[in-house]
């Protein structure tokens, strides 16, 4: 029986033999990627398929910096292939490809109001929910991340829906009230 | 050293059970997916004799035949195919006349470096004229540039047909796309901006059309156009000057060829803020969403990488 790759393995592989180092990929986190996409584009198969392949050549192109860096490649993967979904999902959305009761539109609505302006500020947001305490770190990561309904959260978490939504809409003002903090703070610096 | 924000992030979602959001692929659609992605890198995809030469969607790199011991007086000769007769042995006749349209520059520019001489044949930007499509493109329609190129051994040594497997140097592969004055290589290149390629090898050289978004909007600064060999770009290996924007070689950074031309754009065709818009649209890229590991080496500045 073969053996799994690590990490490692897959990035050597990938940067010595594109083919085989993609479909090892695909083997090992082509479900992880087609669950987190099929939640944003639910109805959008073909889209969802393209995000994949999206992710999976984003993969093989910073394969070298990747190994480098020592990055963990499910949770990459998992951010760039909602990236790209959450991208597509947007521009489906202005050209009226996606009905306006589509089951994601509440979560990425939320997002919105804090997530994804600059790079620079998505990259504070992400830094402000890994700083989180638990549970309001995991329910956030599952929530804005892995784009999982409050339901679902509420179940793995052990709590109640409730709960979930409480934490989750406290949470988005404090996130909202320190990047205005960080923002006052650097136009001061700047002045 | 302290985790930067995108590490810290990552590490803790890589710290949650994943696994429980998995959805199993069908056989079909595994193959789809995976179709999909080797379209998007430069594994060569092997030609048929007498088929049309090798073309890819989305690619960057091109496996590049480099000479062999094969003696072909032919390939010694000083001729190259024009624009219009590479994109027309490449089977792109809009293309092909679009080289012959006034707005075209014919450049006819040869480099040496690392035994091969590098000739830009010429430029032109319009319309879609390749047919080419990326899912992840824009919703800017900037037009394309095309390039064209011709790339022949020194020693007159003709380089093998692109299918043929028995080219020892096969496994290399070539890197060609532009750079923009002001930008720094590592925020700023050809990954970004839609790139796409053919090749094809006619009388033992090796000929390359080149495609990415429209870079005319960038026409008052200097724009560079760089070929390197290997499989990933080196953007180590290019200089620049942050005070004046200026980019250049390092000739000791890089291995094979590695040589840079400024193209001849018509500052009057410059259109700045939709140069910026292209920016922040290829800054955008959703390949790029996730976070990279920022190192002294690729950001001197220590700004998060995002990119």
């Amino acid at each position: 029986m073969q053996r799994p790759m690590n990490d490692a393995q897959l990035l050597t592989l990938l940067q010595r033999d594109a083919d085989a180092g993609l479909r090892a990929a695909m083997q090992a986190y082509a479900p992880l990627l087609k669950g987190i996409c099929r939640r944003v584009l639910p109805r959008s198969p073909q889209d969802v398929e393209e995000c994949m392949a999206d992710a999976f050549v984003a993969l093989w192109r910073h394969a070298a910096a990747l190994a480098a860096g020592q990055v963990p490649l499910r949770a990459w993967l998992a951010v760039t292939a909602r990236n790209a979904a959450i991208n597509r999902w947007q521009r489906l959305r202005r050209e009226g490809a996606v009905p306006l009761d589509d089951a994601p539109a509440q979560a990425l609505g939320e997002l919105a109001a804090f997530d994804r302006p600059t790079a620079d500020a998505e990259d504070a947001v992400g830094a402000l929910v890994a700083a989180m305490e638990p549970p309001d770190r995991e329910i956030f990561l599952r929530r804005y991340y892995l784009l999982q309904p409050c339901r679902e959260i509420a179940t793995a978490l052990g709590l109640s829906e409730n709960t979930v939504n409480v934490r989750l809409s406290r949470g988005r003002e404090r996130l909202r009230r320190a990047l205005t903090e960080q923002e006052a703070t650097s136009h001061a610096e700047n002045l | 050293m302290p985790k930067t924000c995108d590490e810290a992030l990552l590490a803790a979602l890589d710290a949650l059970a994943l696994e429980e959001n998995a959805v199993p692929l069908t056989g079909d659609e595994f193959d789809r997916v995976l179709a999909q992605a080797l379209a998007g890198t430069d594994v060569p995809l092997p030609t048929r004799q007498g088929a049309k030469p090798m073309k890819k969607k989305t690619l960057f790199t091109a496996a590049l035949a480099a000479a062999a011991a094969c003696l072909c007086l032919g390939a010694a000769v000083g001729w190259l195919l024009t624009p219009r007769e590479t994109a027309q042995a490449l089977g792109y006749d809009a293309l092909a006349d679009a080289f012959d349209a006034p707005d075209a520059v014919a450049v006819n520019e040869t480099q040496t470096d690392a035994g091969y001489d590098v000739t830009l044949l010429g430029l032109t930007t319009g319309e879609n004229l390749t047919g080419y499509w990326n899912s992840s493109r824009g919703a800017l329609t900037p037009g394309r540039t095309y390039a064209a190129l011709a790339i022949r051994a020194s020693d007159g040594t003709p380089i093998p047909a692109l299918n043929d497997p028995g080219n020892a140097l096969i496994d290399e592969g070539l890197c060609v796309g532009p750079f923009i004055e002001g930008e720094a290589p590592i925020d700023c290149n050809p990954m970004m901006m839609h790139p796409s390629w053919s090749a094809t090898v006619v009388d033992g050289t090796f000929y390359i059309v080149v495609e990415c978004d429209s870079i005319l909007p960038f026409a008052d600064r200097t724009v560079y156009l760089m070929v390197q060999q290997g499989m990933f770009p080196d953007f180590g290996a290019y200089t620049f000057d942050a005070a004046t924007g200026a980019i250049g070689t390092d000739p000791a950074a890089a291995e094979g060829i590695n040589v840079l031309f400024t193209l001849p754009l018509d500052p009057a065709r410059a259109d700045p803020a939709q140069a910026e818009a292209l920016l922040d649209e290829w800054r955008a890229a959703p390949d790029t969403g996730a976070a990279l590991p920022t190192s002294p080496s690729e950001r001197a500045d220590g700004a998060p990488s995002g990119a």
